[in-house]
């Protein structure tokens, strides 16, 4: 079973301490919500986790293998992948060319049998594009996919950056705001597919998300972050409901 | 690379592998080959800066290396054209990986400075190693070893750097929609990107390098003897930032903008040299540089794309006005 446990996680930039003495275990093929004001250590903690920052005191276990010190390639290798907060995607390159940038964890020919043309290569190649496609299905895109990806909507682009994370089949997807900057009807099309994708691919998913409802409807468990150190944690309905999360966490909004 | 143009290409090439050498004077034959050659270093130069986005100043020290153990194989073993070819892209290739180490370490200007620093020490070893190279004195060149058939003529080599130039087209070509080369784009374009999908950024650099180096050596393989003798300053930092320039103008991102940079690099000098003009080329050349930068940022390529889809979708377009 897939499992990621962190141990009294520190994170450090220079004097500002991002996260202290976290600790926590994600397990299952569920999926997780991550929560908390800004700044709170949402981000540093999934960066953490998939190996963008280095980590100052604690350890990180991926399916009961120490990776706290792995590069980001060779956890990408394990199944880990991550998305942003901003869409990171090829601008100028087609849906279709951008999911597949997802294959690069896929193990396959060497770059000179690439170049080369050797069957090897072609024979993974149309593995990757009927990956792709199957992708572009599950997400609703396939109609855009020659498509180049700055002529689109900003639901489509995160949609896309989701297709390209999922394509090498990972055992982790770790989103980063994918809801942030889309209006109600895509986040409601996000939800569907994120809970579809869930169940079918066998994923342990990590959601950052500020937007309550999608955590209420697409995460089973919650966990709550203020000024670097985990709060509360729990099933997402009683999470929600404990006072001091609600004072945390809507504080200004109870208030107005 | 649609099959219709490939049907088409086949073809046209055949007619002008066999037209050209016998309408074209010797001359101009000679240029033909050294303007198929400086492409197949452009198209180098295309993968390394304008796929993987990687800015080298050291380009034209790998064709010099390229130029150089050609005619140091060729007169001293007297290899035969294919075990010299072979034996030039291997050159290349090692010393690229060497150089790799350090500078792949880097990116962005410190990158640019150090492939600079390497193309200086070529320079350096060109003038300093001259029982090896013949310093200032420049290198004698023999002509290609091809058994039977007659190595010295500009025929047999324009056919032969076509031949390659074809190829590497086709590689070239072919890279962008390979697994490396969408690497090399999100290298470029984006290195979390790259990163967050576990492009290994080092092991795709290299590719990309040492693919420019080798196309380089073969180049000046070619070159070496097609013009028969060899001097330092032809491999030097201009001659570097001409490739560059050259590359830019014709258009960074497609095998096309390298064969019209190509062009630039060869064709144009020529044809004002003959009605002498050499002054006005380089302040037009100038001119026209800026020009492109400005107004036509993927070069002269980008240019000719946008006409031709236009083209084609011109009656669309004309309805609309009209409806307007």
């Amino acid at each position: 079973m897939t499992a990621i446990t962190v141990k009294d996680l520190s994170v450090q930039f220079g004097a500002l301490r991002a996260l202290s003495d976290v600790s926590l275990t994600l397990e299952g093929t569920a999926r997780f919500g991550l929560i908390g004001p800004n700044g709170a250590g949402k981000t540093t903690l999934l960066n953490a986790i998939a190996g963008f920052v280095p980590v100052a005191t604690g350890s990180i276990e991926f399916d009961g293998r120490d990776i706290t010190k792995d590069s980001i390639q060779s956890r990408v290798e394990r199944g880990l992948i991550r998305t942003f907060q901003t869409a990171r995607l090829l601008e100028e390159e087609t849906v279709e060319r951008n999911i597949l940038l997802g294959c690069q964890s896929i193990h396959g020919p060497g770059s000179v049998r690439q170049l080369l043309g050797f069957r090897s290569y072609w024979r993974w190649n149309r593995d990757a594009r009927r990956r792709a496609q199957e992708i572009e299905e599950i997400l609703g895109i396939t109609g855009v996919k020659d498509q180049r990806v700055s002529t689109l909507s900003s639901g489509t682009r995160r949609l896309v950056e989701v297709g390209r994370a999922l394509i090498a089949s990972p055992k982790v997807l770790l989103l980063d705001e994918p809801a942030a900057g889309l209006d109600f009807s895509e986040r409601r099309h996000l939800e569907q597919v994120l809970l579809r994708v869930s169940q079918e691919r066998d994923l342990l998913m990590v959601l950052i998300e500020h937007d309550v409802s999608i955590v209420r409807t697409v995460c089973e468990y919650t966990f709550v972050l203020a000024e670097g150190s985990l709060l509360e944690q729990g099933a997402t309905h009683e999470v929600l409901d404990i006072p001091s999360v609600r004072a945390a966490y809507f504080g200004e909004a109870l208030n107005a | 690379m649609t099959r219709r143009t490939i049907l088409i290409a086949i073809p046209v090439l055949i007619v002008v592998a066999f037209l050209t050498p016998t309408l074209l004077s010797r001359y101009w034959l000679f240029l033909v080959t050294s303007l198929l050659a400086y492409g197949i270093a452009l198209l180098g130069l295309k993968v390394l800066l304008g796929d993987a986005g990687q800015l080298s100043l050291g380009q034209a020290a790998f064709v010099g290396i390229g130029a150089y153990s050609a005619g140091i194989l060729s007169d001293k073993f007297k290899l035969t054209f294919p075990y010299e070819l072979l034996a030039v892209m291997l050159v290349c290739g090692v010393i690229a990986c060497i150089i790799a180490i350090p500078a792949l370490r880097v990116s962005g200007l410190r990158f640019a400075l150090l492939t600079l620093a390497f193309g200086e020490l070529f320079q350096w070893f060109l003038r300093e190693a001259k029982g090896l190279t013949g310093g200032e004195q420049g290198l004698y060149v023999p002509p290609l070893l091809l058994g039977p058939i007659d190595g010295k003529s500009q025929t047999t080599l324009f056919l032969i750097t076509l031949l390659l130039a074809i190829i590497v087209s086709v590689l070239a070509l072919h890279l962008p929609s390979t697994k490396v080369g969408r690497a090399m784009a999100a290298i470029r374009e984006s290195r979390l990107a790259a990163e967050s999908v576990g492009v290994s950024i080092w092991r795709t650099k290299l590719f990309a390098f040492v693919f420019a180096a080798v196309t380089a050596g073969v180049a000046g393989m070619m070159i070496a003897h097609s013009s028969g003798s060899l001097s330092p300053t032809s491999f030097d930092l201009f001659s570097s930032i001409y490739l560059i320039v050259a590359l830019i103008l014709g258009g960074l991102r497609s095998v096309l903008g390298a064969w019209i940079g190509a062009i630039y690099l060869v064709i144009v000098p020529a044809i004002f040299m003959q009605f002498g003009f050499e002054s006005v080329y380089v302040v037009l050349s100038g001119a026209v540089l800026l020009i492109v930068i400005m107004v036509f940022p993927s070069g002269i390529a980008g240019v000719l794309k946008n006409l031709v889809n236009r083209r084609t979708t011109a009656p669309a377009v004309q309805g609309t006005e009209a409806q307007g």
